[in-house]
């Protein structure tokens, strides 16, 4: 390659090369329009460029910060960290926590059966379905669960699609397994069917207090059943009114009533309807305060006949249901829900 | 006159981008150009020395054109960048160690140098001679070039310095080659018909605009009556040769 020399500087001179390039280099005595054959070529670093070492070190952490990144998002976060949950209810209630790869970070009893189930039971490294596949078994062999009993599954997360997923995939996974032997519902567990159905009942167990208590109680004071029943469904009413709305008809339409009690019941609400109860009392009498506790303490307890069926229920429901048991004629009305107030009145007189 | 690193700074920045205030910077250190050389070779400069100044000179010109603030203050920069420099070239020079210096003495006598010896081949006046129009035909290239805003320096930073780029600026100047009234206009105007020359070359338009510089320089080369010039870009269009 021949290079002409086009101009010279003290440190420097610009060349021709024979590919058309202009080029800086040494000037090592060029003279303009000389051709040299050897040259010194300029060495540039690009201008206002990173330094190399700079670049080389930010590339290098740049590197090993995207590696991180890909490997705790890709891999770890997905598959360690909580993205929600799944909770199981046979007898025994059982919540999973889950990552969003359904794999089972820990699990825990929600009561004292569900505690028991999981005692002992390594569920490390194991997908959802197959911790609740073994779970169900287990509570098969412990006896919790038999032929044609009722397993209810509830996800829950922040992310709606996965939960709706999650349930499907575990409910399907449980079905293939035992699908002829219990049935699997998704949502919270159903109502218990009424009493006297071995086996059949469903308990959401939350951990508040039964009313069992307050039902002895109620019992030794309580005037008859009965009434305590028609109280109870007042009691209902009275809920629904919101508040002692006393001897006041309520205003309240039989089909409020009745969505209370059922609110009352799938509530879990034990409490709840230890409040429904005491409104009872409120509607039922002043004076018979003490009364309307028993009755509703009655109904909670399940001393009344209907009532022990009730029992699971929130004490509107099965005071209902009590009431048509007991053939009053009140009590029909009280069913009605309408007529509440009314109904407790001529209780009352009944009383 | 000794300066602070801030008045340094400047003028390396205004340097940077000014060929000659460049050139001004350089002659104000030569002395110490000289010195780091020195520092090298391990003893005092003679003529032997030539090229390696030449080199030093070039690597403070490196260093002033790569100067960044952030690298700390530009003359020890400097001195790295010479002693670099000169440590690579000695290292390529070490694969010549048999080439004893023309300049040294015939036989232990001072006066009769080797290069008084040996016969000369050149034609040295032909060479002259030529080398005179050669060098008239760049003064008006030069001049042509400053009418548009241009030095050669400019033009020398404008070059592309991949293969792949310097390719695609050549297939612009065929494009511009093939077309008279391109080339025309740009005479007239001075100015590159970008969008044109994009769409008749098939290379983008970002990059006729970076090298802008160089392709008016490539252009003009090829414009007027610059023989001697386009006669040495014998590389370019090694085909149009053999057009009839």
């Amino acid at each position: 390659m021949k290079y002409l020399v086009l101009e010279t500087h003290p440190a420097y001179a610009v060349v021709l090369d024979e590919a058309g390039r202009f080029l800086r280099a040494a000037n090592r005595g060029y003279a303009v329009g000389q051709t040299v054959e050897q040259i010194i070529p300029l060495r540039q670093t690009e201008r206002g460029a990173v330094p190399r070492a700079l670049w080389r070190s930010a590339a290098g952490i740049a590197a090993a910060a995207a590696c991180f990144c890909l490997v705790f998002f890709g891999y770890y976060q997905p598959n360690y960290t909580a993205y929600g949950s799944l909770r199981m209810q046979i007898n025994p209630d059982v919540e999973l926590t889950l990552s969003q790869t359904e794999r089972v970070l820990s699990l825990e009893g929600l009561n004292d059966d569900g505690e028991v189930l999981i005692d002992g039971y390594d569920y490390r490294g194991q997908d959802a379905s197959e911790v609740a596949g073994d779970l169900v078994a287990r509570a098969m062999e412990l006896g919790y669960l038999e032929d044609g009993d009722v397993v209810a599954l509830q996800a829950e997360s922040e992310d709606e699609a996965w939960q709706a997923q999650e349930e499907q995939s575990t409910a399907q996974a449980l079905e293939e397994r035992y699908g002829g032997q219990i049935e699997i519902v998704i949502g919270p567990a159903p109502e218990p069917i009424l009493a006297g159905e071995d086996d059949r009942i469903v308990i959401e167990i939350e951990p508040v207090p039964a009313p069992e208590p307050s039902e002895t109680e109620e019992a030794a004071p309580a005037p008859s059943a009965a009434p305590d029943d028609d109280d109870d469904d007042d009691g209902g009413d009275d809920d629904d009114g919101g508040g002692p709305s006393g001897q006041q008809a309520n205003p309240r339409p039989p089909v409020a009533e009745t969505d209370d009690d059922d609110r009352d019941d799938s509530g879990n609400n034990s409490s709840g309807s230890n409040r429904d109860d005491n409104d009872d009392d409120d509607d039922a009498h002043a004076s018979d305060g003490s009364d309307d506790d028993n009755d509703d303490g009655d109904d909670d307890d399940g001393s009344s006949d209907s009532d022990d069926g009730d029992d699971g229920d929130s004490s509107d429901d099965g005071d209902n249901n009590n009431n048509d048991d007991d053939g009053d004629s009140n009590d029909g009305d009280d069913d009605d829900g309408n007529r509440g107030d009314d109904d407790d009145d001529s209780d009352d007189g009944d009383d | 006159m000794v300066q602070t690193e801030h008045q340094i700074v400047l003028q390396v920045q205004a340097a940077q981008s000014d060929s000659d205030a460049a050139d001004a910077l350089i002659r104000q250190y030569m002395d110490f150009i000289r010195s780091e050389t020195s520092k090298f070779v391990k003893g005092p400069l003679n003529e032997t020395h030539d090229d390696a100044l030449s080199i030093a000179m070039l690597a403070f010109y490196e260093a002033i054109l790569g100067y960044q603030r952030l690298r700390g203050a530009f003359l020890p920069y400097a001195a790295r960048s010479i002693r670099n420099r000169l440590i690579d070239h000695y290292r390529r020079e070490k694969r010549h160690q048999g080439v004893l210096s023309l300049h040294s003495p015939q036989n232990e006598e001072e006066d009769v140098l080797l290069l008084d010896t040996v016969r000369d081949e050149r034609d040295l006046i032909g060479s002259f001679t030529a080398r005179e129009a050669t060098s008239k035909e760049i003064a008006e290239f030069s001049e042509q070039l400053a009418r548009l805003g241009l030095t050669f320096s400019k033009v020398a930073e404008s070059c592309p310095r991949q293969n792949r780029t310097l390719e695609a600026c050549h297939r612009v100047l065929a494009c511009a080659r093939r077309d008279p009234e391109l080339l025309e206009r740009f005479e007239r105007t001075g100015r590159l018909p970008i969008r044109e020359l994009a769409e008749g070359s098939g290379v983008e338009r970002k990059t006729i605009e970076r090298h802008r510089n160089y392709l008016v320089a490539l252009l003009l080369a090829f414009t007027n009556g610059y023989e001697i010039i386009r006669g040495h870009l014998c590389q370019i269009t090694p085909k149009e040769r053999w057009r009839a």
